[in-house]
């Protein structure tokens, strides 16, 4: 949004220090204003302004590891797990939200990883397809998918299996319509989509004998 | 994507006061699935970006004694489809968000950046393309593929209003909870929004330094029903053909209030006056509701290549009133 | 089965096992590489980040036609990050899309940055992006050395004038078809290290290592066996990722310039305006047949544009896919300033049938016969005659409405049937080697690549089923240069260029096993067995596969590179496809219920992988009937729909019950008897599909995609009038 107000020069702005909380959540608070009421959306009165970040410190939990590194604000959450962790599994199909490549699990949720700012998940917990057999042993999900041939090139297959994982975790026991309503978001060019279904199918089926 | 500075805001003062700053484009980050796509594309070019990740408060969904029922502008689509509450007295805006985007987008996209996206007309969102929602001086839409623009309220510029949970926000008569340095103000959720003929380049009447924290829900009126239906040329992940929401209250057997808002047709959340005409003092019938849809559709001005969008405007709308007072086959 | 014989009229003989039962072919058996491609480790050219890797960026001309002037790179050079940058000022471009420069940097980020900051100075010049403006009069020149229209391609068979007269029905209509882009999920892409000026080790997304080898070496001017070329995975192609583009050798130039290693990953926009499209027609049929159905004579004529590229005609199903004495097609390329057209899964069948399959449907209403009875009464294969009779039994084809449009409500049903001829050609020249270790290790190698059809798995169950072992037991290695010279993959030619070979592979090293083992038997090798993991002599007296591989002093290699693949007539695959749909025609919307695909592909090697084919194919071709369509805007001349939005291919909740069908007859011209499936399965779904919605609607839809707009016009219930109107020369 451009501004109407007579241009001030950033760099007079008053300065407000990073404050490191620690590892595992929240670490950088920039703007905080101690003080605030906790909750209250509005408070009066001039708060003092953040300095703009260029480089930033990020500490996230990925796949069950903390992992601290740097990014520039406008690396997306893809990019950094491919080109700074090298979890390949996570794709990159379109880089617009519109494949489901890149979908990975944020604090549980499904989100794409193309379409999120590394930076948003500072604190929070990401799950990749690399965090799904770790151990050795295949999630239900994988070994469904092997076992249906639910994928040809194998390119969208993380991202589909991530979606179907969320969505069993949030409904256990989808049927078929449920199933295709989960994965709507994620694109198969090769048209794997029956065995896809089979195997999600067949392995909540699986997973709720298990228990 | 340009590179910007990364502000990460902790109230809502701090948000607004960045938003006061001068000499520098700021942009809002809330659930960013819209801002990205804009950066990317190099449409925005922000020098600083705001981030409300960690403003609390503005996720909640909350009802008050009243039977008001508020939401916070970041909550997202998925926790709107989910809560109870609004499944059951809001249902036009539950259903809203359950059929938007994809189920990852909806777990990252939020109220508020859902009613401010920008819209996705496709030559608004190339940049080889001059046009008028750019600061141009013409829409090269209108006279070229326009199948996807504006079949009522259109010109200069058609691209349509991207917001389904702004139409169901309209029908049910919510109110914003605006933000601004000092304090705060409210707005219809109707009067928020812009036509192209009066400013092409923006659909809301938000000042730069307003946010919307938050949107209130009035409380259902007795023997209130409300309703949305959408159509969509692919069932996976595509925008709306034509999508209705509406909010009918009948007492005594006649319908006393009428809301009727289309979407995907229009560059705002396309409040019918005709239908609702029709509608009001009248009993519900198959019948009523052909006639209610057809007045809607009596003010449409299809261009070249979407007509199409008549009869599934038409469509969306029988269905929604058809539904929302019991009489769907 | 339906047919005892193979497509040429012969008696089935099955060729394959001399000694009974097939243990493992034919069965349905996970991929080999599953597991790697579900946990993320499969590796493709995408997730490759050598040590010391630059990122490049290409910068793309937004005209369509024009003559870059000028590029100052002086700024983008400053920048932090930037180490290369190649510049192409006076080139020509001829579609919006064409590389102009591109920039090589330590992070993806400043590569965009350089590319950002490259000034580009052009000269933009008139441009034509569809077919009728293109071959109006003055319609600027595409090429300045040739017209925008090329020479009419006409074969002729018969005398078609004479044909029409003794007809008693004739139809005849104009079709469109649209631009299709091949949008694999994982867009092209190239890393790229030069050891030194003369070594460089590639690793691209490519359908063929080989051909992307000897392109590259061309190009450079050095020998092949320099460049070793890698592709573990890749992520679809479907025809696009046949040469190594310019986006290779702009990659490769950066990474001989450079000394490192270069990563070049196109993105969507780039994908979809420069890697290939399947071309779109504007085609005029006329079909005319005697009362009894027969056919007298097929006329086409129409158009077609590759863009700048070539390939691009249509005319094969009225050629191919009935019998008919007189047959005339005239089909007329014509360039316009987009992408190249690329081989795209069956080029030019699915345009081709869709009109052809239209006009047997309306000569059938027209004469009051069963649209599958006149597709009998004409089809000159035996083995479709019996699909088309076996899939009207399955599907229940005697339970449609009789009358077109006859459903009551807004909601109406209909049912549509369509077949398709591909010649999956397959050719000798290709070995597969499969090696013994003394410690009982199996490696099969050959120098193919698997593009997501399955063809690593069914390489090692090939050698699995002759050494009697699970396939578990054997190592499967493709995809590099330094293995035996291995198929490309397209035409659906991979499974028949490459089953031979793999077999005989097998065959041999099971041979040269028993030759070593024999002796220990006390037996004659030929009378060994190997089965279920043993190998066993006449009286009962076995050992372990291992424990025979132990006899080995060294390891063995065999190489297998037999290419008795007989021709044409033995490499026919043939299919039928029957659609259900519904049709709200408030709307205009269709969906598609369910398809059933019966196919013919020669033996079936793998069950589970070849039906996941028949899956893949049906679902390109509703995406193709219903959604898919490259749009331009003509002022501008530029893609509007250059992402995966706007572009649209429908997902899990558009899909059908599909149900394959495969016949499994081992009628493929080869000793194993197998046939490719790629291409077939994609062929006749649009044409089953609009004719189904004929039958629902009962009026015809001559244009795909079937969009809620063209319905909506079709009925009557909008005025949509042709943007453009053609010109008949």
């Amino acid at each position: 949004m451009s501004q109407d107000e007579t241009p001030s020069n950033p760099n007079d702005l008053s300065r407000r220090d990073f404050i490191k909380v620690g590892l595992g959540s929240s670490i950088v608070a920039v703007g905080v204003l101690p003080g605030c009421e906790e909750g209250a959306l509005l408070h009066e009165g001039r708060a003092e302004l953040a300095t703009p970040l260029s480089q930033l410190d990020i500490v996230l939990t990925v796949n069950g590891e903390v992992v601290s590194l740097t990014a520039e604000p406008r690396s997306t959450l893809a990019e950094v797990l491919r080109d700074t962790l090298h979890l390949t599994g996570t794709k990159i199909g379109c880089d617009r939200a519109a494949c489901g490549a890149c979908t990975v699990q944020v604090d549980g949720k499904v989100m794409l990883a193309c379409s999120t700012l590394a930076v948003e998940v500072d604190g929070r917990s990401v799950v990749t397809i690399e965090g799904l057999s770790s151990g050795g042993e295949l999630h239900p999900l994988q070994a469904s998918f092997v076992e249906c041939d639910a994928l040809q090139c194998g390119f969208c297959t993380p991202g589909m299996i991530m979606s179907c994982k969320g969505l069993l975790e949030s409904n256990p026991a989808p049927d078929l319509q449920e199933v295709k309503d989960g994965i709507a978001g994620n694109l198969c060019r090769c048209g794997t989509y029956p065995r896809v279904f089979e195997a999600t199918l067949q392995a909540a089926s699986r997973m709720r004998q298990r228990g | 994507m340009r590179n910007f500075g990364y502000v990460r805001a902790s109230t809502v003062s701090d948000v607004v006061n960045e938003l006061a700053v001068g000499g520098r484009d700021t942009s809002i980050l809330s659930g960013g699935v819209d801002l990205l796509d804009l950066l990317k594309e190099e449409l925005v070019n922000p020098d600083v970006v705001v981030s409300l990740s960690q403003v609390p408060g503005l996720e909640s969904v909350s009802v008050a004694t009243d039977g008001k029922t508020t939401v916070g502008a970041r909550a997202t689509l998925a926790s709107l489809a989910a809560n109870l509450d609004l499944q059951t007295r809001y249902r036009a805006l539950a259903d809203a968000a359950a059929k938007a985007a994809t189920p990852q987008i909806r777990n990252r996209a939020t109220l508020g950046g859902n009613i401010l996206q920008r819209p996705r007309c496709w030559y608004f969102r190339k940049q080889e393309f001059d046009c008028l929602k750019k600061g141009g001086n013409s829409c090269p839409g209108a006279a070229g593929e326009n199948r996807y623009l504006a079949i009522l309220g259109g010109g200069p510029c058609y691209a349509v209003h991207a917001s389904s949970l702004a139409v169901a926000l309209v029908a049910l008569d919510a109110s914003a909870v605006i933000s601004r340095p000092g304090g705060s103000r409210t707005s219809l959720v109707k009067d928020l929004f812009i036509g192209p003929s009066e400013d092409p380049t923006r659909e809301h009447r938000l000042a730069d330094n307003e946010i919307i924290v938050s949107v209130i829900l009035p409380a259902p009126k007795v023997g209130s029903t409300n309703c949305y239906t959408k159509v969509r040329h692919k069932e996976a992940w595509d925008w709306a053909m034509a999508e209705a929401a509406v909010q009918l209250v009948v007492s005594g057997g006649l319908i006393t209030d009428a809301r009727v808002v289309i979407g995907g047709v229009a560059p705002v959340p396309w409040r019918s006056a005709e239908a609702e005409v029709v509608l009001k003092g009248k009993a519900p019938s198959a019948t009523l509701m052909a006639q209610a849809a057809e007045a809607a559709m009596v003010v449409a001005r299809p261009l070249s290549d979407n007509a199409y969008k008549v009869p599934a405007a038409y469509h969306v709308v029988e269905q929604a009133l058809l539904q929302a007072t019991g009489l769907a086959s | 089965m339906a047919d005892n014989v193979t497509q040429a009229g012969e008696p089935l003989v099955d060729r394959y096992s001399q000694r009974g039962d097939r243990d493992i072919i034919g069965t349905s058996v996970p991929r080999l590489d599953a597991i790697a491609k579900v946990t993320g480790a499969a590796k493709y050219t995408h997730d490759l980040y050598p040590t010391g890797v630059l990122h490049a960026v290409a910068v793309r001309s937004p005209y369509a036609s024009a003559t870059v002037i000028t590029i100052n790179d002086g700024v983008a050079r400053t920048l932090p990050g930037v180490v290369e940058i190649l510049t192409y000022p006076g080139k020509r471009i001829r579609y919006a899309g064409e590389e102009v420069a591109v920039v090589a940097a330590e992070t993806l980020g400043q590569a965009r940055d350089g590319a950002r900051a490259l000034e580009v100075e052009y000269e933009a010049y008139a441009a034509v992006v569809n077919i009728e403006d293109a071959i109006s009069s003055g319609a600027p020149q595409v090429y300045d050395t040739k017209p925008n229209a090329g020479e009419p391609r006409v074969s002729t068979t018969g005398d078609v004038v004479q044909g029409f007269s003794q007809a008693d029905v004739v139809y005849e209509a104009d079709y469109r078809t649209q631009i299709q882009t091949h949008s694999p999920m994982e867009t092209h892409a190239a890393v790229i290290h030069w050891h030194d000026f003369d070594h460089a080790t590639v690793w691209i997304a490519t359908q063929g290592i080989f051909s992307a080898r000897d392109e590259l070496a061309t190009y450079h001017g050095v020998p092949p066996e320099n460049i070793k070329v890698i592709c573990d995975y890749i992520g679809g192609g479907f025809g696009s990722k046949i040469g190594i583009g310019t986006y290779g050798r702009m990659c490769s130039d950066l990474s001989r310039l450079s000394g490192r290693p270069v990563r070049l990953i196109l993105d969507r926009k780039a994908e979809q305006l420069a890697t290939g499209n399947r071309p779109n027609s504007i085609q005029h049929l006329k079909v005319g047949a005697r009362s009894d159905g027969t056919l007298t004579a097929i006329e086409l004529t129409g158009y077609a544009t590759p863009g700048v590229g070539s390939g691009s005609g249509f005319g094969s199903a009225a050629r191919g896919l009935y019998d008919c004495p007189n047959i005339s097609t005239t089909e007329i390329a014509v360039y316009t300033n987009c992408g190249p057209a690329a081989a795209m899964r069956a080029p030019g069948h699915p345009q081709g049938v869709f009109s052809m399959e239209a006009a047997m449907d309306e000569l059938a209403y027209e004469l009051g016969l069963d649209p599958v009875e006149i597709r009998i009464t004409n089809d000159p294969h035996k083995m479709r005659r019996a699909q088309l009779r076996l899939g009207a039994e399955k599907f229940g084809w005697a339970q449609r409405n009789p009358v077109p449009g006859g459903d009551s409500g807004p909601v109406k049903r209909g049912m549509g049937v369509a077949t398709c001829t591909w010649v999956g050609g397959g050719t000798p020249g290709y070995q597969v080697k499969t090696t013994l270790h003394p410690d009982g290790r199996v490696l099969v190698q050959t120098g193919t690549q698997d593009i997501g059809t399955g063809c690593r798995t069914w390489i090692g169950m090939l050698v699995a089923e002759e050494l009697g072992l699970p396939l578990e037991k054997i190592q499967v290695e493709i995809g590099h240069t330094d293995l035996p010279v291995g198929c490309f993959a397209g035409g659906s030619t991979t499974t028949p260029s490459m089953s031979p070979p793999s077999r005989e592979s097998g065959q041999l090293a099971r041979e040269a096993l028993a030759e070593v083992v024999a002796p220990v038997f006390g037996g004659v090798p030929s009378q060994l067995t190997f089965q279920d993991g043993l190998v066993m002599a006449d009286n009962g007296v076995s050992m372990t596969f291992e424990e025979a591989c132990s006899y080995l002093d060294a390891p063995i290699s065999l190489t297998g590179s037999r290419g008795d693949i007989a021709k044409v007539g033995r490499q026919i695959s043939t299919g039928a496809h029957f659609a259900e749909v519904e049709v709200d025609v408030r709307t205009g919307k269709i969906t598609v219920l369910r398809v059933l695909a019966v196919h013919d592909a020669g033996r079936i090697l793998n069950r589970l992988t070849a039906e996941s084919q028949v899956y893949g194919g049906v679902i390109m071709g509703m995406n193709y009937a219903l959604f898919e369509e490259r749009v331009m805007d003509v002022s501008q001349g530029l893609m509007l729909n250059a992402n995966l939005e706007g572009y649209k291919i429908g997902g899990s909740r558009d899909i059908p019950e599909i149900t394959p069908l495969l016949m499994d007859l081992a009628s493929g011209g080869s000793y194993v008897g197998a046939l490719g499936l790629g291409e077939s399965p994609t062929i006749p779904t649009a044409a089953a599909i609009a004719n189904a919605v004929r039958h629902a609607i009962g009026v015809r839809l001559t244009e795909i995609p079937m969009t809620p707009s063209r319905v909506l016009a079709a009925l009557g219930t909008i005025n949509r009038s042709p943007k453009y109107k053609m010109r008949r020369r």
